[in-house]
């Protein structure tokens, strides 16, 4: 009964864990971000299987993931109102060519990081970007202005 | 371009399509029943109680009839002597031991010893109305699943008191 309980608390603590750190670290795997991910993968382990090494309990706590997996996805494809609560929602970053630098500051992100992303999709300069918006996954996507290549 | 572009309109629910999705609610649901009997504690780890009556005495065992490869778990033995028992001894059945990691047994025993291939612990005179609890920690091995007997018997050297009939189970 305590794995299902333990996985269960655990699931719930990553999810509220991500969506406090913000989404910038889904993404990205700068060196904190790194830190931040290896570490809850291995604390994740032994506070849910602790000394458990069987294959029962291994395959009740990835059962158990699965199923808050799909109860969770149901649950934000279902209902309108959990969806900002479980996933987020897209951020703009820029605006008719604006910067929004508010927002920016706001997921710690720098118009330098923004640059980057933006030459990875080929975008040579954010004056060619009619809308950025920072997606729930922590990606950006990129809306071309009129006229621009890329 | 492949043919799921050709027309919008249409949704792609081919046999496969409606099959697959099926498999998978199917798998999902079949998944679910897992996590449930675990919630139930049929895979493992909840302590159980079994006791054993007789005029000298009396015997409880407090410990999980199911675990799982690693787990660490207790086995708490309760006995209260109705009668002085001048060399109490519990005999444990062979599960307690094989495929099992024992990180302590407390109180630790005057004596150990075996008879006939099973684990003899011996303790101080019992005298009528006193109670003697071991407590013995154990840890699974995980490379060897299976059923075995994990019961105990109650002696006055070498006579049988009371008996307690238990089934381990070991998960894989």
């Amino acid at each position: 009964m305590d794995l299902v309980l333990r996985t269960v608390f655990v699931f719930f603590l990553i999810l509220i864990v991500t969506r406090a750190v913000g989404r910038r670290e889904l993404s990205s795997l700068e060196p904190f971000d790194l830190i931040l991910l290896v570490v809850i993968g291995d604390l994740v382990q032994q506070g849910v299987t602790q000394s458990d090494y069987s294959l029962t309990g291994t395959t009740t706590v990835i059962v158990t993931i699965a199923l808050l997996v799909v109860a969770t996805a149901y649950l934000s494809f279902r209902f309108k109102r959990l969806r900002p609560l479980l996933e987020g929602e897209p951020i703009l970053l820029i605006s008719n060519g604006e910067v929004l630098r508010r927002n920016l500051r706001r997921q710690r992100l720098t118009v330098q990081e923004l640059e980057a992303e933006a030459r990875l999709q080929a975008i040579e300069s954010l004056r060619d970007v009619r809308y950025a918006v920072l997606e729930t996954n922590g990606k950006i996507s990129f809306l071309a202005a009129s006229g621009a290549s890329g | 371009m492949s043919s799921v572009f050709e027309d919008p309109a249409v949704p792609p629910a081919g046999r496969g399509v409606v099959v697959g999705l099926w498999t998978r609610r199917a798998v999902l649901t079949l998944g679910a029943v897992l996590p449930v009997i675990a919630l139930f504690n049929v895979l493992g780890q909840q302590p159980k109680e079994t006791t054993g009556w007789a005029a000298a005495g009396s015997v409880t065992l407090s410990a999980p009839a199911t675990v799982r490869g690693g787990l660490m778990f207790q086995s708490r033995v309760e006995v209260t002597a109705a009668e002085t028992i001048d060399h109490p001894r519990l005999v444990l059945d062979d599960g307690w031991l094989e495929g099992m990691q024992i990180s302590s047994i407390e109180p630790q025993p005057a004596r150990e010893a075996s008879r006939d291939g099973r684990v003899v612990l011996s303790y101080d005179r019992l005298r009528a109305g006193e109670r003697l609890i071991v407590w013995v920690q154990s840890q699974v091995d995980p490379t060897d699943p299976g059923r075995r007997r994990a019961g105990l018997t109650l002696q006055d050297a070498t006579t049988d008191l009371v008996r307690v009939d238990r089934t381990l189970t070991i998960l894989p």
